[in-house]
């Protein structure tokens, strides 16, 4: 009798206890775009929020990946630039490719936070396109962009830049 | 002969000892620092940095700093001109202005790019053999 009331017992209670991976099944894992899981030693990882991950992954593999935070959108470009035909080393060559190729990654982030002004004009006579011309603007204000690798080779420099935003800023 | 205030061009050295010594605490450690660069057709064609010490106060608080190793015997602007890279990204981050044009015309393309740090206002710190320049909002 004593037996069977425990064992009933002990089935009772099995049956109210939860599992115990029942904080990983609710657990929510961040999501990752596959773009952004390429990690690179040199690049700035945003610090996640521990409202965000989950508890029982491990810190490293949270500071790999980054996540798509509701407010922050990062941006990056790659700039390219050539040295000039006139230089007097191969230092101040690669000064001033890397300088022409910062310029382009920052025109190429303002194109894309900022958007381009574009006219455009045909010219026809007799018939026939005689002139056409396309001309593209833009003007910015840029902050906080970080330079994440720069690569030279054979007189063309590129930059890869980075930049991190916030929704307001882009007043999407 | 006396004057009735006294030793007359002593009070009139230590006057302008005195204005000396605060126009130098004030106005000497404030430098004016400006950039501007120009790219045509990925290349750069144009750039040009422009460092000068205040004549008048700055005004403005405290913001972003950077240290730089100092050798007492260069000037300030000789040891800016030293780390000019450094210069240039510290001056990134503060913000710059980007103005760029490309036009096509048949199968020509022809792109200028404009980059500018506008003028503006360090408070520099010399301690030992470190340069702390920091910028004012």
């Amino acid at each position: 009798m004593k037996y069977s009331l425990s064992l009933l017992a002990i089935f009772l209670l099995a049956g109210c206890a939860k599992p115990y991976y029942y904080n990983k099944t609710h657990c929510t894992t961040p999501t990752i775009a596959p773009q952004q899981c390429v990690s690179k030693p040199q690049k700035k990882v945003v610090t996640l929020k521990p409202s965000l991950t989950c508890p029982q992954m491990p810190l490293s593999k949270m500071v790999q990946c980054q996540p798509i935070l509701k407010d922050k959108l990062l941006i990056s470009v790659t700039g390219q630039g050539v040295a000039p035909a006139n230089t007097t080393s191969p230092a101040q060559a690669y000064a001033l490719a890397k300088r022409a190729a910062i310029a382009d990654a920052y025109r190429l982030i303002a194109e894309k936070v900022k958007g381009v002004k574009i006219d455009g004009q045909d010219l026809i006579q007799n018939m026939m396109v005689k002139r056409s011309t396309v001309r593209t603007a833009v003007q910015a204000m840029i902050r906080n962009a970080n330079i994440v690798e720069t690569n030279y080779k054979e007189g063309l420099c590129e930059v890869s830049m980075e930049i991190a935003l916030s929704r307001s800023q882009l007043k999407l | 002969m006396r004057s009735f205030d006294g030793d007359c061009s002593f009070s009139l050295s230590i006057k302008i000892i005195t204005l000396f010594l605060y126009s130098s605490i004030l106005f000497s450690d404030e430098y004016r620092i400006s950039y501007r660069y120009t790219v045509h057709n990925a290349t750069l064609i144009h750039q040009e940095l422009a460092i000068s010490p205040t004549m008048t106060k700055c005004l403005g608080k405290n913001s972003k700093s950077i240290l730089f190793p100092y050798n007492p015997t260069n000037t300030i602007t000789q040891t800016l001109l030293n780390h000019y890279e450094e210069l240039l990204s510290f001056l990134s981050t503060l913000g710059i202005e980007i103005i760029a044009t490309s036009s096509t015309q048949q199968t020509l393309y022809d792109t200028m790019t404009t980059i500018t740090f506008k003028t503006q206002c360090f408070q520099i710190l010399k301690q030992k053999d470190i340069l702390k320049i920091i910028s004012l909002k």
